[in-house]
């Protein structure tokens, strides 16, 4: 077992414990007739807070805070508790008011984004290395208008040599369009590869149609469309790994705010706590 | 294989600033300028590059990655040969998810200040809709949450307790309101002290929540949580919780309850009845075997609420046996009280000793009534004679000292004086005197017995024909003249009265004619000379006064069951002090005394004083005891036993040895064996009846109010 998988084993049955001990506290202490919601919120307030400042931390680099690494994992491990505790504070019941309601909804957005930030920063990157050539997300746009250039370039160059406007027609009808879209937002989660395969076919089934010189071109064309089906794969996953933190950091600040307004609540009016 | 899109040779890479807000618009062209936008976002594009100025020449310093030195070189005034035509920057992602995240902040903020604006809060803020009840008696906010419970500084301690003072205003929940079932922490230390034993282990639960220790603080929303939803039941609380406090925990009913001791015999009943003695011995008397009930539901019939079971008084369960032994028509002997007479006075010795006593019977015997003592003391100045006389018997006073052969003057003279007061004034002397005396609260017009003054006034004529002239000067301050001893003849015999066949010997046909017509006066309705008078007692055999010449006393005969003078009288002197009250309370509870009230009736010691148990149990609504029992919920599971399914007998108790002397309901023998709790599992399992604690149990209890009534809620015109 590598100390990977050794360090998720061993912080996931840590979390589970401290779940299972909270599960056994919380019941205990509400058969003993104490104020468990109090503590679990109190608790749970602490946490949200550690949670919230990972954020932080990302911000301040230079201070030595413990490696980002460390607050990751604390970040993940420390969310999961949060969620069994929140479900523990909040209860079965649906929420009965409307800001309750609203931070219920937060939270399990909040958690929910998270969740799925944390499968995606799993199950993703290993796909998008498999695809093709790593590339840095900001230069993707200039490299599609490079890629868009190089076919446009040899379709002319086809049209020149050839003397035969098969290939600029196609680049005009299918290459074009395919070259300048950009895919959907959750076509990762598909592996949505549909429009480069119909390209790929189309060029295919086009090659009956050219002459040597031009088949010569449409090889290179092909190799373009590989490129811009690795493109977009990195293009599509690497936005997917960074909109879910549009979602996840959005929320995180609302709920904090619900949770302020809630714990003044609590404070002003409850005589229990 | 494709040659690789991005270059890894150093200087032909672009240098990207993602962290930036803005982004050149032509980097997507892949010709962004290497200033890029600036922190407003606005282009700041002049050229490809910055001509530096070397010696007297510029000099183009284009990047490698964007082509190197260009062909035409700087223009003499310095600026780029390249110019770059301006860009409309666009935001970065970063920079949008910075803007998503403060539009959030804010929204939240705003969503949150909603919450704290007062026209708003209670819609937003509100946790939950109240109980139906409380939805009811509060309506805002502050009903419950009050300012001074938010005042800051307050502790939790001292919140809480505001609070349940809140809940209690409303609900009354006894004396002891906050301490665990409403029991006093002295009586709670005593049920405590000797925990019964549970048949089973622990529950490790239990173990485990009861290691946390007792909560520091049992405020009423511990159990009842409010704003739960318009049908919650504020009641609703887990067995678990139930057992946490106490010392004896169980897994449930069915597993690990304590067998019950006593119940529910713990409380002496009431009244005295032997239903063993009566069912094995008296019901099967062939003198009472006509009479005798068949079943208990003759005797006994359930409350309305189901879950007492009453008896259904006397008429319908005693009285066929017991009517004529309580009426006093077997009883051998006087049939009724002796409530007046006129007492032994040595009057030789007064009038000796220079005390005018006037007229006085020779014949009289005996000393003072306890009922004549007590209206006595109810005068200060007799009260004083009285215990200035002390034990002296003022029927010889041959040796007492000359004060107390004047306190006995003075005595007698106020027995005069209570005489002709009854006579002329009637039942408002006794009213008047008892509440005088230490027995104020005695039930005044009930003591009265519906004293009849003409029996007085009868009475008085025969055997004090002068009294009221003597009282009246007395009263004045005037002497008395001596008088002749008074004889008086005996006139409520069952003998014949004429006047033709009067006794010669009689000596009250040697009376003046005056004192003769008066003497007899009482007589005088007894119009055909040949008839008999029957016996002054049975004369009133539903009840009356009537009088005993040859005793000088006056009587009243009980009216059967529940007689208002017994009543008041027994009540009245029950456990008092004073020697006057405990002779009447020794006279009237004997077995044997007319009425024989106390031979049913058991007396108690309570807090609040002695008190004679005239009802059998009835339900008190507002007393919450800690066992509940419906029983109309179980007249169908009973089997051919009928009642006695559950309730058996316990041949050979103590029964009647819990009563006589005891006045401590609490100690008791039942002839009923203490339910057995097997013949509750049976049905009360998980899976059948249920078994949670609260089917049976209250958690509140004591005597209480259901609710108490706030005035300040009332409309103002009935305040």
């Amino acid at each position: 077992m590598n100390t990977l998988r050794a360090r998720r084993w061993l912080l996931s049955v840590v979390t589970l414990a401290a779940v299972l001990a909270l599960t056994a506290a919380w019941w205990l202490g509400g058969i003993a007739l104490r104020p468990v919601a109090k503590y679990s919120g109190e608790l749970l307030v602490l946490l949200l807070l550690l949670l919230a400042l990972f954020n932080v931390r990302k911000k301040l680099p230079f201070l030595p805070l413990g490696s980002a690494t460390a607050w990751l994992q604390f970040h993940i491990y420390a969310g999961w508790l949060s969620v069994a505790l929140f479900l523990l504070h909040a209860g079965p019941q649906w929420p009965r008011s409307a800001l309750g309601f609203a931070l219920w909804l937060v939270f399990l957005s909040v958690a929910a984004s998270g969740a799925f930030g944390l499968w995606l920063s799993r199950w993703l990157p290993p796909r998008l290395t498999r695809s093709g050539e790593s590339l840095v997300y900001e230069r993707i746009p200039r490299l599609r208008h490079q890629l868009e250039d190089e076919a446009g370039n040899l379709v002319r160059q086809a049209e020149t040599e050839a003397a035969s406007s098969t290939l600029a027609d196609f680049h005009r009808q299918v290459l074009a369009p395919y070259f300048a879209r950009t895919p959907t937002l959750f076509s990762p989660l598909a592996e949505d590869d549909a429009a480069h395969h119909r390209a790929g076919h189309e060029l295919a089934s086009l090659r009956r149609y050219l002459s040597e010189r031009e088949m010569l071109i449409a090889d290179q064309l092909a190799e373009l469309l590989e490129a811009k089906r690795n493109l977009d794969a990195q293009y599509a996953g690497q936005r997917l790994l960074k909109l879910w933190l549009f979602v996840h950091l959005p929320l995180t600040y609302g709920l904090l705010v619900l949770v302020a307004a809630h714990v003044w609540l609590v404070l002003h009016y409850s005589h229990r706590f | 294989m494709r040659r690789l899109l991005q270059s890894i040779i150093y200087n032909r890479k672009l240098y990207d600033r993602p962290q930036d807000k803005w982004i050149c618009g032509r980097a997507a062209e892949g010709c962004a300028c290497i200033y890029g936008p600036g922190e407003k976002g606005e282009c700041r594009a002049t050229g490809q590059c910055l001509p530096a100025k070397k010696n007297d020449r510029w000099v183009c310093t284009r990047a490698i990655s964007l082509g190197a030195a260009c062909e035409p070189g700087p223009r003499p005034d310095g600026t780029c040969g390249c110019p770059v035509p301006p860009c409309r920057p666009v935001r970065s992602l970063r920079s949008w998810r910075g803007r998503i995240v403060r539009a959030a902040f804010v929204v939240s903020l705003g969503a949150a200040g909603l919450v704290f604006w007062n026209r708003t809060r209670p819609t937003l803020a509100n946790p939950g809709p109240l109980t139906n009840q409380h939805a009811v008696s509060a309506q805002q906010c502050n009903t419950c949450h009050t300012e001074a419970m938010r005042a800051p500084g307050q502790s939790r301690a001292a919140r809480a307790a505001e609070h349940d003072q809140l809940c209690i205003r409303c609900h009354d929940l006894g004396p002891h309101a906050t301490s665990p079932h409403g029991v006093a922490e002295s009586e709670l230390a005593l049920l405590t002290r000797r925990p019964p034993a549970a048949s089973g282990p622990r529950p490790a639960v239990l173990v485990a929540a009861t290691a946390l220790g007792p909560p520091e603080q049992l405020a009423c929303a511990a159990c009842h949580r409010e704003h739960q939803g318009a049908d919650f039941d504020l009641k609703r609380i887990a067995d678990l919780q139930c057992q946490v406090c106490h010392k004896t925990q169980f897994r449930a009913f069915s597993d690990g309850h304590p067998e019950f001791s006593d119940y529910p015999y713990a409380r002496r009943t009431r009244l005295q009845f032997d239903h063993v003695s009566h069912f094995q011995k008296h019901f099967t008397d062939a003198r009472w075997a006509s009479v005798a009930p068949s079943s208990c539901a003759q005797c006994h019939t359930p409350a309305p609420t189901g879950e007492k079971m009453l008896v259904r008084g006397f008429e319908a369960a005693c009285a066929a046996c017991h009517n004529a032994e309580i009426e006093g028509r077997d009883r051998a002997g006087d049939k009724g009280l002796v409530f007046f007479r006129l007492p032994a006075f040595d009057t030789n010795a007064l009038e000796e000793a220079g005390h005018a006593v006037g007229e006085w019977p020779l014949t009289a015997e005996g000393g003072l009534t306890p009922f004549m003592r007590w209206l006595l003391e109810g005068e200060a100045d007799a009260r004083a004679a009285l215990a200035a006389l002390g034990d002296q018997d003022p029927g010889d006073l041959r040796r007492a000292t000359a004060e107390q052969k004047a306190a006995a003057a003075r005595v007698l003279w106020a027995v005069k004086g209570l005489f002709a007061d009854l006579v002329t004034q009637g039942q408002p002397v006794i009213v008047r005197r008892l509440a005088a005396s230490p027995a104020a609260q005695l039930a005044l017009s009930a003591g009265t017995g519906q004293f009849s003054p003409d029996a007085a006034l009868a009475a008085q004529q025969a055997w004090l024909p002068n009294l009221l002239a003597e009282v009246a000067a007395h009263r004045r301050g005037e002497k008395v003249a001596r008088r002749a001893p008074v004889v008086v003849a005996r006139t409520t015999s069952t003998r014949t009265v004429t006047a033709e066949a009067a006794d010669p010997d009689d000596l009250l046909i040697d009376l003046p004619t005056d004192r003769k017509s008066s003497a007899t006066a009482a007589n005088a309705p007894v119009a055909p000379a040949t008839l008999k008078f029957d016996e002054a007692d049975a004369r009133v055999a539903t009840g009356g006064w009537y009088r005993q010449d040859d005793t000088l006393t006056l009587h009243y005969r009980p009216g059967g069951h529940a007689d208002g003078f017994l009543r008041a009288w027994l009540g009245g002197t029950a456990g008092r002090t004073e020697p006057a009250a405990q002779k009447i309370f020794a006279q009237l509870s004997a077995n044997n005394a007319p009425g024989a009230c106390l031979k049913c009736h058991s007396v108690d010691h309570t807090p609040s004083g002695t008190v004679v148990n005239w009802l059998t149990s009835r339900p008190q609504p507002e007393v919450r005891a800690f066992t509940r029992f419906k029983h109309s919920a179980h007249f169908s599971l009973m089997g051919d036993q009928g009642c006695m399914t559950c309730h058996t007998f316990a041949v050979g108790a103590d029964y009647a040895g819990s009563f006589g002397a005891n006045r401590d309901p609490a100690i008791f023998r039942s002839n009923f064996a203490p339910m057995s709790k097997a013949s509750c599992t049976n049905c009360h399992q998980p899976a059948r009846s249920g078994e949670s604690c609260q089917q049976c149990h209250n958690y509140h209890t004591g005597e209480m109010q259901v609710l108490r009534a706030q005035a300040a809620a009332l409309p103002g015109k009935i305040k």
